[in-house]
């Protein structure tokens, strides 16, 4: 018989699992404690254990999907007689799901007609004018949701913006069929983040091009030497490198508001730039630590190493955290100007249009030049204008001239 | 000064061994839906272990925060059984266990300072030999509790041992962030106690100043600030992420110096341990966990014990609530953890 091991609330108070990856299929011999399957939850990802020996019947669900706490994970033929399964202890008993909850809560008449909620869901209820007498929640034994109540809610106060920088270069894109599919995993936070950002912040952008014709003179040169790591130096490499000298000169722009609406300035102590990737899971942000101690080549051998570990999905959280500063590189999609959100904890943003050449006037003759457009996205409560154009010109100063890099900053 | 013999060196790692293998059965029993939310031991196993060789089982008592219980051994097998229940959410795990001078874990923090207190303030109310020893965190002594229970205990002279351990982090606050000061120990100061710092990777060391507190306090000195300086070398709880905060070069360095090798690695050159002789520890040490996770399993459990302990007689809320869940039938019964499938 099978020993059936249900997805457990392995956090606290979480309600589903993404399943990552399998270390088993089906017909498998495992051991008692042996590694089944990875898991993301919304905390972290984990690897969950085998709760007995035996052979492998059942998986419950694809890489890639996501299970609620309590519904099948897998089934393990240990040899048993009776069907078994491992749930949940007492103490972390919670499982709210709104399909078929496992074991299911007795189905227990209501002693008096109080709707079943939580208080704070009441509260939000009164707020958004929801009469909760009249419904029926989709939590354990009809308990009503804080979901509930925002579906019942006259104008639905669910966001889901979706911004402009994070269009993907991937399969699929653009594609969902017809109907509402709730925004979960990277999708959902960019959502959540984008949305913060773009009520908190005040962005002002100041945008210009370069003249990029040393820039990729500089570029090209550096690939040809014979050296590890010279093809990875980029246009973005470069870009990195000047914008970390430009922050070490401006720690403010490296700064952020803290607070809302805005009760502190913090600066902080290092440089760590995050880069934005577009992934095919949506768009992800690894960080370069330390930025501003890197060298050209080790910048460039950092970002292709984080960027390669974002689109395999192989970062650490480590990896994903700690930004101070963020470069978007859309010219890489094509493009040339953009408006970029700041991501929330950060004060600016810098856009990177696609280099192409371009018709410039040079001592009253219009020439075709390779240009480089670029645009700094600033939060207006820490950065005002004169600030925003004279970091966003430190950066372009160093780009139209590579050699400056090799001046102290 | 006192030195631990070998063979107490020896006793303290077989149960820093152990602590350490069940430590891993512990995190698949919640990874597996088994058991809840629990606090490793990893990191701890000495300043634990040491702790509980430096202390008489027969006259003093252990109040623990909630990382400790795997290395009590040496107060006896009911500590394991008695955090089994607990990790199973068995009510029974929280209760003063009849035979041991071990108190159920405490989650609010620094609670127990004030309890080990006044524990210890009663034992010398009542004659009784022994002395108290708490155990708490970094984090717990920015607490209230902390201060005004070590302020009391040093007024009252109490037969009691403060034994932070510091292990760096409160869940993911960093103590540069906890504290301005130098050392914890240093509060010791402003109470009128010794306060002193310690290695607490070190059993030697943790024996040592645990048992110079001791005769401090047997003598009537009254209590001893103990700051033992550890990492913790795992998550703050299964609940908790410690990548997405703890350096990894701090993990790093700090497993250089990880307890449970530093004392294999003493005992390996005075040829008291090999590979062997861990192995069996090891398993030894699962058997007795696994035993006392089923022995927790089958403990029986009332459908509404989960209404039992707040109050001496039910509120009408609670009265209502306990109704409700003993009418809903046989499901009521399916609290059990481990419960037939329907």
């Amino acid at each position: 018989m099978a020993f059936i091991f249900r997805l457990p609330d392995i956090g606290e108070g979480l309600e589903e699992a993404e399943i990552v990856e399998w270390f088993v299929a089906i017909g498998d011999e495992v051991l008692r404690d042996q590694p089944l399957v990875e898991v993301l939850t919304d905390k972290a990802s984990s690897e969950l254990p085998s709760p007995v020996a035996g052979t492998v019947l059942l998986l419950g669900a694809d890489e890639g999907t996501r299970l609620q706490v309590g519904e099948v994970l897998i089934e393990i033929d240990d040899g048993s007689t009776a069907p078994k399964v491992a749930s949940e202890p007492l103490s972390t008993q919670t499982s709210p799901t709104k399909s078929q909850p496992p074991t299911p809560l007795p189905e227990v008449a209501p002693l008096t007609a109080r709707p079943k909620a939580a208080p704070a869901t009441r509260r939000l209820a009164l707020d958004l004018g929801v009469d909760l007498t009249t419904m029926i929640g989709t939590g354990p034994g009809g308990r009503i949701t804080v979901n509930d109540v925002h579906a019942a809610a006259p104008a639905s106060t669910s966001t889901g913006g979706l911004s402009n920088d994070d269009s993907t270069a991937s399969d699929g894109l653009g594609q969902a069929a017809a109907g509402r599919h709730a925004l979960r995993g990277i999708r959902g936070v960019v959502a959540r983040n984008m949305t913060q950002a773009w009520t908190e912040i005040p962005h002002i952008h100041t945008m210009d091009e370069v003249d990029a014709s040393l820039l990729i003179d500089f570029r090209d040169r550096i690939r040809d030497m014979d050296r590890s790591g010279a093809t990875r130096v980029s246009v973005l490499v470069v870009a990195a490198v000047a914008t970390a000298r430009a922050l070490r000169r401006f720690p403010v722009v490296n700064g952020h508001v803290d607070g809302h609406p805005g009760d502190a300035m913090v600066i902080p102590e290092h440089i760590h730039l995050g880069i934005a990737t577009a992934t095919k899971r949506g768009l992800v942000v690894p960080v370069v630590h330390h930025a501003d101690t890197l060298d050209l080549f080790t910048m460039a051998d950092r970002i292709s190493s984080v960027v390669g570990a974002a689109r395999s999905d192989d970062l650490s959280a480590a990896d994903l955290s700690g930004a101070t500063f963020t470069i978007t590189n859309y010219g890489s999609l094509g493009g040339r100007f953009a408006t970029p959100i700041i991501p929330p904890g950060q004060g600016a943003i810098l856009g990177l249009g696609a280099v192409a050449e371009r018709p410039v006037a040079i001592d009253g003759e219009v020439v075709a030049r390779p240009t480089l457009p670029m645009v700094l996205g600033a939060d207006h409560r820490l950065i005002d204008g004169d600030l925003a154009e004279a970091f966003r010109r430190a950066v372009a100063d160093d780009l139209a001239e590579p050699l400056h890099l090799l001046i102290g900053s | 000064m006192t030195r631990p013999s070998d063979e107490q060196l020896r006793a303290i790692l077989v149960d820093m061994v152990g602590a350490r293998a069940q430590a891993g059965r512990l995190w698949n029993l919640q990874r597996q839906g088994q058991i809840g939310t629990l606090a490793p031991i990893d990191g701890h196993e000495a300043v634990v272990a040491a702790t509980a060789h430096a202390l008489d089982p027969a006259s003093d008592w252990i109040l623990p925060q909630y990382r400790e219980p795997l290395a009590l051994q040496r107060f006896g097998p009911e500590v394991l059984d008695q955090y089994m229940l607990y990790n199973i959410g068995h009510p029974d795990g929280s209760r003063l266990p009849p035979s041991v001078r071990v108190a159920p874990l405490q989650i609010s923090l620094a609670t127990q300072i004030p309890h080990a207190v006044g524990l210890a303030w009663g034992m010398t109310l009542r004659h009784q030999p022994g002395v108290t020893t708490v155990f708490f965190g970094d984090g717990s002594s920015s607490e209230g509790d902390f201060h005004e229970a070590v302020n009391l205990a040093g007024v009252l002279r109490a037969p009691v041992i403060l034994l932070c351990v510091n292990n760096q982090w409160a869940i993911s606050t960093p103590l540069h962030q906890q504290t301005a000061a130098e050392s914890l120990a240093d509060r010791a100061v402003g109470y009128g106690i010794p306060g002193v710092r310690i290695d607490g990777n070190d059993a030697a060391a943790v024996f040592d100043a645990v048992d110079e507190a001791r005769q401090l306090a047997l003598g009537g000195g009254g209590p001893t600030l103990i700051e033992a300086n550890v990492y913790r070398l795992g998550a703050h709880t299964t609940a908790d992420d410690p990548t997405r905060y703890v350096p990894a070069e701090d993990l790093r360095a700090a497993r250089t110096n990880d307890p449970v090798h530093r004392l294999v690695s003493h005992l390996a050159d005075l040829g008291l341990w090999d590979d062997g002789a861990q192995a069996e520890i090891e398993a030894a040490a699962l058997v007795r966990i696994d035993e006392a996770f089923e022995r927790a399993m089958a403990r029986p459990l009332a459908a509404d014990a989960v209404f039992d302990h707040c109050f001496l007689t039910d509120t009408p809320r609670i009265a209502r609530q306990r109704a409700t869940l003993l009418a809903a039938g046989p499901h009521g019964h399916s609290i059990s953890p481990r419960s037939t499938d329907e």
